[in-house]
């Protein structure tokens, strides 16, 4: 009885802990400041309409907004690939939420890079993987602090509507899987038929006999 | 009448169950009865026949829930990659198993007319090249219909189901049954650690694009579609004795139309309850193999390889949850007859929709598993209770009543599905608490039933109803004439195991009491469908019980 009580004490206690853990918060994106202006262009400096995962570049680059004053020191820059608003309809998981640890909205990084207060201005180079998926996406960029919190952020569309660019994916098919894939359904179906005849013919002929 | 019954070696044991001793045939190696049916069920051998078509059953079917669920631990790069909204996904996963809900029916009639061995080798093969046609579709509408058509497969159940029963003797077919359909649905569950495993490996060590890796990896589901097929159509018999189209010379028991085979399950106010009820376990399971991936790898942030574990756990308890199911409704009727059958599926049930609710309720991910494995265990036995009970809803339409019991379970979970799992304006764990109240409402449908041999979970028997009635009744008095009814005589006789036990007095069963009395009740015609004076004793039986 005692046992049986401190074991069910014990097992509370587990799932208490479990279910406490779950409750750390992270940096709310509606309180960073807007210390930064990005632009995302093509590598030879045009506008970017559309690109292709796996074969083009495009061209980050950011500069700090005299503007904004803030009390917070970057360590680092860190510039993501968001999805524009009409690419979250009715998508969950790419769901923007303003406590930073659980949003969705950036899912793809470009790049890390420190940042040095003397000059702050920087640029990326970003050959887009294959394993983008497409849709419609925005670039921005994140000031780190030394603990890894986000302090200050910049992006290429001010609303995540207007000026925003199409990546075009890989479909993932060749023309290898489609030649493999007519020659084993034909082998499914043929085989199958093929039993189902040459044993009426045996059975035929069994009876004949 | 049928040549097999011999009257006299009919034996009854203590219990008041009536069986017949095992006969003497050697060519088999495991022990036999007059249907050469196995006695026994020897799961480490492939003993041929009987052990070898149980294997062959329980894996191609296995096969078939391994390909249906295929997609759903893939959905997170395939939404990816067709560009998918929450509707285009959660409409094909309804689309998987709302198929079968038609080929479950019909392959009943099927496996009766060609043989369970042709009718799951030629689903099998006929569904590969959907499952091989998931790598060339480019957009929802492809991934629809090619789930659509997979999600056919899952008739394989009802093959299984008939093959194991032609297999396998009264004693032994509910536990074999339940063994062969929970390995069976273990493939949902492996499915889900075998998909991302292949897709890693493809993109990893192959240096395939993610785009391409999930598509090379449901070669392996077809390719397993067509080994399986090619080995049921060598290895595999129907029959203990051969095939159909060897046995089936006029020797043969006698073979219900397909009209006529569905009448009885139709007819039987029981069957639509268990088509109800069947959908909120089966189909519970179903519709949680579809989401539970993609709510691990969204809700707690795991990557692809590792929500797939999770999420397989849930599958892999059919191991052991649908046999113990089973097996402990066959422990709760020896203590209460088929009264505790319903109070402790009810019971099972209700459990299962109550961890549902608190599984949509959890926050962290230790918790969730725990609970998604509790939840899991109880569902998993509620369909092993329920074919418990199914196979005594009907004799003649044993086969009509396991087709409709099983399609009820694929159009629960399509109802389950677009209830809760379609809309976006909830999110999934609240989806998951409303299913667990929908559990607990329909579950209380096992109140309603009510056979009149046993009683219901509060109602008594009818007074002088006896099993042979019941059974006997689905036979008109031209087919008893002809002796057509013996064989449900027989389960009748044997059902009477589902009594609620009262204590033994004098007079109370006089029939078991004395031995050679009890022989005597075979040759009883009981009235059925057509109300009329009961028929006289068929000379050729009289004469057999004199020798």
């Amino acid at each position: 009885m005692a046992f049986s009580r401190q074991a069910s004490v014990v097992l509370l206690a587990v799932v208490a802990f479990f279910c406490a853990a779950s409750y750390a918060e992270g940096v709310l994106f509606s309180t960073l400041p807007k210390q930064f202006i990005v632009t995302a262009t093509l590598p030879d400096g045009g506008p970017i309409t559309q690109v292709h995962t796996g074969q083009d570049n495009i061209l980050v680059s950011w500069r700090l907004n005299t503007t904004v004053v803030s009390n917070a020191t970057i360590a680092k820059v860190r510039a993501k690939l968001c999805f524009a608003k009409e690419s979250q309809v009715l998508r969950a998981w790419r769901k923007t939420v303003d406590d930073l640890t659980k949003d969705k909205t950036c899912l793809y990084e470009i790049s890390t890079v420190p940042f040095n207060a003397a000059a702050p201005n920087g640029t990326t180079n970003y050959y887009l993987p294959k394993s983008i998926p497409g849709a419609k996406y925005l670039v921005r960029v994140y000031g780190i602090d030394a603990a890894g919190n986000q302090v200050g952020f910049g992006q290429t569309s001010p609303d995540r509507v207007a000026n925003t660019f199409t990546v075009i994916p890989i479909s993932g098919r060749h023309a290898s899987i489609d030649v493999a894939v007519g020659v084993f359904s034909v082998f499914s179906v043929g085989s199958l038929f093929t039993f189902f005849i040459l044993e009426n013919i045996y059975l035929k002929r069994k009876k004949a006999v | 009448m049928d040549p097999h019954i011999d009257p006299l070696k009919i034996m009854v044991d203590g219990s008041g169950r009536v069986f017949e001793p095992p006969v003497m045939a050697p060519e088999f190696d495991l022990p036999v009865d007059s249907e050469h049916k196995a006695m026994i069920c020897k799961v480490h051998s492939l003993a041929r026949p009987h052990m070898l078509s149980f294997h062959l059953a329980w894996v191609s079917f296995f096969t078939c829930f391994l390909s249906t669920f295929a997609a759903p631990p893939l959905i997170p790069i395939i939404r990816d990659n067709l560009d998918l909204t929450k509707s285009d996904i959660s409409q094909a996963s309804i689309a998987a198993v709302s198929g079968s809900i038609m080929s479950r029916l019909i392959m009943g009639a099927v496996c009766d007319l060609i043989g369970p061995r042709y009718g799951s080798a030629f689903l099998i093969m006929i569904v590969a090249p959907a499952v091989f046609a998931m790598a060339i579709v480019n957009d929802a509408a492809g991934f629809l219909m090619c789930r659509f058509f997979i999600g056919f497969s899952l008739a394989t159940f009802v093959s299984c189901e008939y093959w194991v029963s032609s297999m396998f003797s009264t004693r032994i077919v509910g536990t074999a049954n339940g063994i062969a359909a929970g390995w069976g649905n273990l493939g949902g569950g492996a499915t889900q650690i075998i998909m991302p495993l292949l897709f890693a490996f493809i993109r990893d060590s192959g240096h395939h694009p993610a785009f391409a890796a999930w598509r090379i990896a449901f070669f392996i589901p077809g390719c397993l579609h067509i080994v399986m097929g090619i080995l049921v159509l060598f290895f595999g018999q129907d029959l203990p004795d051969g095939n159909y189209w060897q046995v089936n010379d006029g020797n043969h028991t006698f073979r219900d139309g397909f009209q006529q085979a569905m009448y009885y399950a139709i007819t039987s106010p029981r069957t639509w309850v268990f088509f109800a009820l069947y959908g909120y376990c089966f189909g519970v399971e179903l519709t949680v193999d579809n989401i539970i991936a993609e709510y691990f790898y969204d809700r707690f942030d795991l990557n692809l390889t590792t929500a797939g574990t999770v999420a397989a756990v849930s599958g892999l308890m059919n191991i052991f949850s649908r046999p113990i199911g089973g097996y402990l409704s066959d422990k709760a009727s020896r203590h209460s007859g088929m009264r505790g059958r319903l109070w402790y599926l009810w019971l099972v049930q209700s459990m299962g929709g109550f961890f549902c609710i608190l599984l949509g309720k959890m926050t962290s991910l230790g918790a969730a598993i725990c609970v998604m494995i509790i939840f899991s265990i109880f569902v998993q036995a509620a369909c092993g209770a329920t074919f418990g009970i199914v196979p005594f809803i009907s004799r003649r339409s044993l086969g009509g009543v396991i087709g409709f019991t099983a399609a009820g379970g694929n159009l629960g979970s399509v109802l389950t599905q677009s209830l809760f799992f379609t809309s976006s304006t909830y999110h999934t764990e609240v989806g998951l608490v409303y299913m667990g109240i929908m559990i607990i409402c329909v579950t209380l449908l096992c109140t309603v039933v009510y056979f009149p041999m046993w009683g219901g979970m509060f109602f008594s028997p009818k007074k002088n109803y006896t099993e042979e009635e019941y059974y006997v009744s689905e036979w008109n008095a031209q087919e008893q004439r002809q002796g057509l009814h013996i064989s449900s005589l027989k389960f009748a006789i044997n059902a009477r195991s589902e009594r609620r036990k009262e204590p033994r007095s004098e007079g109370v069963e006089p029939e078991l009491d004395d031995p050679d009395r009890s022989g005597l009740s075979m040759f009883k015609s009981y009235p059925g469908p057509q109300i009329g004076a009961p028929s006289p004793v068929p000379p050729s039986v009289r004469s057999n019980a004199l020798e």
